[in-house]
């Protein structure tokens, strides 16, 4: 496991944080030792919030602005962090600007939808032969049995999308899907007519009529179901499902995080960290901007901005942002050229990550693009880099590994370093 | 974001993406120089009458008998006729039988009924329908939600192939051939029975539902001949396309060429502008290269020659994708036949001779080589035969053992490697909708409404079902309902199961209830109905408890509760 570029191993060497600094030298001195010690970074986030920018937003529009190049249309402005200048349809967040590291050097291959969703779910591309577990799967499976992670609530939830399941990992580490954040999770009520007493019944019923069965077949996977089902009615059954309840937040918190299903999400988000959530992904649907790029961005950004921003400001008045790591990105960003439907194709080679909370080390642009945003100018971060951070934050050795079913081993980033720049 | 429709793209992703944009641009820069559609004469392997069929199941029985000999495996006893009647309903048609064909199955005395029950389902309408179900999910799978997709079209594509019995090597060429339009156009969800017409009512253009799954891949043909190459010859060659195999002898030059197979297929617009639902296009193969558009780097693959996997050369080819679907489907391709039969083994039996099914590398450990090798001269010999490859194996002792694992399982492994007994599976997502639908009487009431009716009320219940069971990437097999907190609270608490369960009138409780005889009857024919066999002395006994322990009143509601109980149990929701 040893960093990609010569430009990581660089960012890495300038750390000054003691422990962090030991930790990834020993990655980078020799992969083995490192893994031999296995000794797991301290946590400084024990929750992650992906605010998922579904279809791939322009970089330019939105994180890094261009005012004054060929393609630019939105000017730029000011945040509260000196020389940090965001999209002028941001102007919520640039008060927020001291909170947020904008990695402006992303950087992959992956130009289509799926793929690199996969990849920025997983860190990998896809490959038929395994199937990768997302970031969500290996923090809920790497906290299991700590203190702290044992809930009635699942501990990966994904609002308004399917995310990416554990892969390999197994379903028990999979998220956990709400649909639309403006009311309850799907079935976690009995059905009509069925009060409390009649479901155990049923439960009893259904217990004692598939026990001859399950003698007979002896077969693992019914050990398995049994312990999903009994999730399921943990989480049926838990005081804490009022966390999905945004119902219960007053009108001027509703207002605040906009008028939105992702504006009610975020707000969903904040109170399943309160619940002790530990990974929450909130999707913004939109961003695949091929036409009429510039009125849709700005409709996107008016959605983001009251949502993200709020979305710290309560994070950091409960005491939670600190210990919350919060990431906001698409699977790619889009072409500075403007094409005839003045709209803005795929474009994986350059394009923006914003971090903020949990061990980030806020006010900073990352890296940089070309004057037209058509290229990585500096500091080239890759996804597995970016991964490599996220987990190091949240406690997680970005080299260990794990066995796959085909008996190959993967690691949770390959090729992936953490950027000590982005840490405090 | 809607992850319920399976054709209609989400909102703000529908449009054309970079992938089309490239294969629109090359078809805009190739005007029509386009190879004539002519009616394709067969390639000669499918012109040859299929010879006499070489295998019976008893060959598979001798076979494996002697490996659980040599490895000192007692397998498991015969599944009994209830058993076996319910594993090969679902597995050769997609759902659970009918209480009648329980009933009838039980009391027929004849020697060789299982093999008279194998062929009748083989010749039932709910073959077709269940594999088009499982074609559609290894195809498409359930990432085809681009707006140039109409999966309703490719179904009834896939489904007149299996109604027709098409011969395997004929449905894959096909398939790697296909050319014309993709769709009517409009909603397929809306409008299902107009996804299904034959022509384009606008200019009579005929319709060709096959061209929709290489548009699935949206001009990513390294994507596509990945696919390809794994789907149907259990080669992963796209291992290969970053850098060259590690293990196996495939270099990355192997993987732009096959690919390169596909570089002379190109899609044209049929409808400019923002449209509805499917955009309506044609698939069609040129002579000549396609430009890439500007600002787009050439792909490694555009100038690689065009390549099979062994090798053949298919430069001077006019037709690529053609010459390449002829080399696939020859009979002395390694590959073709060995893969289709050992994908259909593990959808039998669930295991395959090698694991995973589309995995097929020197490598890969494979059980009983020989047994794999001799089903493949069969299957060729039989004219590529589906059906007689299902039969042979429906027949064979392997798969009729009962799902008893043994009290003490091997340490190696070998009693599982060797089917020594039957393995339990989930049943997918569609065969579970179907056999709810079989049991409590739901298809029947929706096929009341009248197809066009009817089919959307299918269509309304996938999409419900489709959100809490649509995590994934497409997988091969069983993996969709694979048993998620959501999946378990949606079959809890969830409409369809708890409508199905209840005692209305027209529903199925509803009449069970109604019949005449004693209660004892009514748990016989819930128990046919839904777990397709007769209940036991002790279990008729547990479900009167049950009904009789509730007052007066309540009874109704307790015989509601076991039929739910039924339902969610694993006995039910497992192929067994």
């Amino acid at each position: 496991m040893t960093p990609s570029s010569p430009l990581s191993r660089r960012a890495l060497l300038s750390t000054t944080a003691g422990s962090l600094a030991a930790l990834l030298a020993s990655r980078l001195v020799d992969p083995r030792v490192a893994r031999a010690a296995a000794s797991a970074p301290e946590p400084r986030a024990r929750a992650c919030i992906v605010l998922w920018m579904n279809g791939g937003p322009s970089h330019i529009d939105t994180f890094d602005p261009k005012p004054g190049a060929a393609t630019a249309r939105f000017a730029a402005i000011k945040t509260r962090a000196p020389g940090l200048a965001i999209s002028e349809h941001l102007p919520l967040l640039a008060e927020h600007g001291d909170r947020l590291a904008v990695i402006r050097s992303m950087t992959s291959k992956e130009g289509n939808h799926d793929r690199a969703r996969y990849l920025l779910h997983t860190g990998y591309s896809p490959n038929p032969t395994v199937k990768h577990p997302s970031l969500g799967g290996w923090i809920v499976e790497e906290t299991r049995g700590k203190a702290g992670a044992e809930s009635d609530i699942p501990s990966f939830v994904s609002i308004g999308g399917p995310s990416v399941g554990a892969g390999f990992l197994g379903l028990q580490n999979g998220p956990f899907i709400v649909s639309d954040p403006n009311r309850p999770p799907d079935n976690v009520a009995p059905a009509r007519d069925v009060d409390d007493a009649r479901f155990a019944r049923r439960l009893a019923a259904r217990d004692a009529l598939e026990q001859r069965f399950r003698d007979a077949t002896r077969d693992p996977q019914l050990d398995g179901r049994r312990a999903i089902d009994e999730q399921a009615v943990r989480l049926m059954r838990s005081s804490k499902l009022v966390a999905f309840d945004v119902s219960q937040e007053p009108e001027a918190a509703k207002k605040a995080y906009g008028d939105s299903k992702f504006g009610r999400g975020c707000l969903m988000a904040r109170r399943l960290v309160e619940a002790g959530v530990k990974v929450i992904e909130v999707v913004l649907d939109g961003w695949d901007t091929h036409q009429d790029n510039f009125e849709r961005t700005k409709k996107l950004m008016a959605q983001l901005d009251p949502a993200f921003s709020s979305l710290l400001a309560d994070l950091k008045d409960r005491k939670l942002l600190d210990s919350t790591l919060v990431a906001c990105v698409g699977e790619f960003g889009r072409t500075p050229k403007i094409n005839a439907q003045d709209g803005r194709d795929h474009f994986p080679a350059a394009w923006s990550a914003v971090l903020a909370g949990g061990g980030i080390r806020g006010g900073q642009a990352y890296g940089a693009t070309s004057a037209d945003g058509s290229q990585v100018a500096d500091k080239p971060v890759t996804v597995p880099n970016l991964f490599a951070t996220a987990t190091t934050l949240l406690g997680l050795d970005p080299g260990k590994t794990v066995t796959s079913p085909i008996g190959r081993p993967i690691a949770i980033t390959e090729d992936g370093a953490p950027i000590a720049a982005l840490i405090t | 974001m809607d992850g319920t429709s399976n054709v209609v793209t989400m909102p703000g992703m529908s449009k054309t993406h970079l992938a089309l944009v490239t294969a629109l641009a090359f078809a805009a820069a190739c005007g029509s120089r386009t190879v004539a559609r002519s009616p394709a004469p067969l390639p000669s392997p499918i012109a040859r009458p299929p010879a006499a069929p070489l295998l019976d199941s008893a060959a598979i029985d001798r076979e494996v008998r002697a490996a659980w000999t040599k490895a000192r495996i007692t397998p498991a006893k015969d599944a009994d006729d209830a058993t076996f009647l319910r594993r090969a309903t679902l597995d050769l048609t997609g759902r659970i039988p009918t209480e009648a064909a329980v009933t009838a199955f039980l009391a027929d005395p004849s020697k060789d009924k299982r093999g008279k029950a194998v062929d009748a389902l083989l010749a039932s309408p709910a073959y077709a329908d269940h594999f088009t179900n499982v074609w559609d999910r290894i195809l498409l799978g359930r990432d085809a939600r681009q707006n140039l997709v109409d999966r309703v079209a490719f179904r009834k594509w896939l489904h007149d192939a299996f109604a027709k019995d098409t011969r395997y090597d004929r449905l894959v060429f096909d398939l790697i051939t296909a050319t014309g339009r993709n769709s009517v156009g409009g909603r397929p969800g809306r409008d299902p029975a107009a996804h299904r017409a034959e022509v384009d009512d606008d200019d009579d253009a005929p319709i060709h539902g096959a061209v929709n799954w290489f548009l699935k891949y949206q001009g990513n043909l390294p994507d596509l001949a990945g696919a390809t190459s794994r789907v149907f010859l259990g080669v992963q060659i796209q291992c290969a396309e970053c850098h060259d195999h590690k293990t196996e002898a495939w270099k990355t030059a192997d993987f732009q060429s096959f690919t390169a197979c596909f570089a002379r297929t190109r899609v044209e617009r049929i409808e400019k502008g923002k449209v509805t639902g499917v955009r309506r296009v044609e698939v069609k193969d040129t002579s000549r290269p396609l430009r890439p558009p500007k600002r787009m780097d050439v792909p490694d693959w555009a100038s690689a020659p065009p390549r099979a996997l062994d090798g053949t050369d298919f430069s001077q080819s006019p037709n690529r994708r053609r010459a390449l679907a002829e080399w696939m489907i020859a009979p002395k391709n390694p590959w073709f036949a060995r893969e289709i039969v050992n994908r259909t083994w593990a959808q039998m039996l669930g295991r395959g001779f090698f694991e995973p099914v589309d995995d097929l590398r020197a490598s890969n450990p494979t059980t009983l080589p020989d047994l794999l090798a001799r089903l493949e001269r069969d299957f060729v010999a039989s004219g590529y035969d589906l059906k007689h490859l299902l039969r042979v194996i429906a027949l064979s002792e392997a798969y009729q053992r009962a799902a008893e694992a043994p009290a003490a399982p091997r340490e190696d492994g070998l009693d599982e490697e060797l089917w020594s007994h039957f393995q339990i599976t989930r049943m997918g997502a569609d065969e579970l909708l179907d056999s709810l639908a079989s049991a409590t009487r739901l298809g029947e009431r929706l096929d009341r409404l009248g197809e066009a009716e009817a089919e959307r009320g299918r269509f309304a219940l996938r999409r419900q079902f489709a959100f809490a069971f649509d995590v994934d990437e497409d997988g091969d097999h069983h993996d969709e309902f694979d048993g998620t907190v959501s999946q378990a609270l949606w079959l809890m608490n969830g409409q369809l199961v708890n409508r199905a369960s209840s005692a209305l009138p027209a529903s199925a409780l509803g009449e069970i209830l109604a019949s005449p005889g004693d209660d004892a009857s009514k748990v016989r024919s819930m128990y046919l109905r839904t777990l397709s066999r007769e209940p036991s002395a002790g279990e008729t006994a547990r479900v009167l408890a049950v009904v009789h322990g509730a007052r007066p009143g309540d009874r109704r509601a307790a015989w509601e509760d076991v039929f739910w109980a039924i339902l969610d149990s694993s006995e039910f929701l497992f192929n067994h």
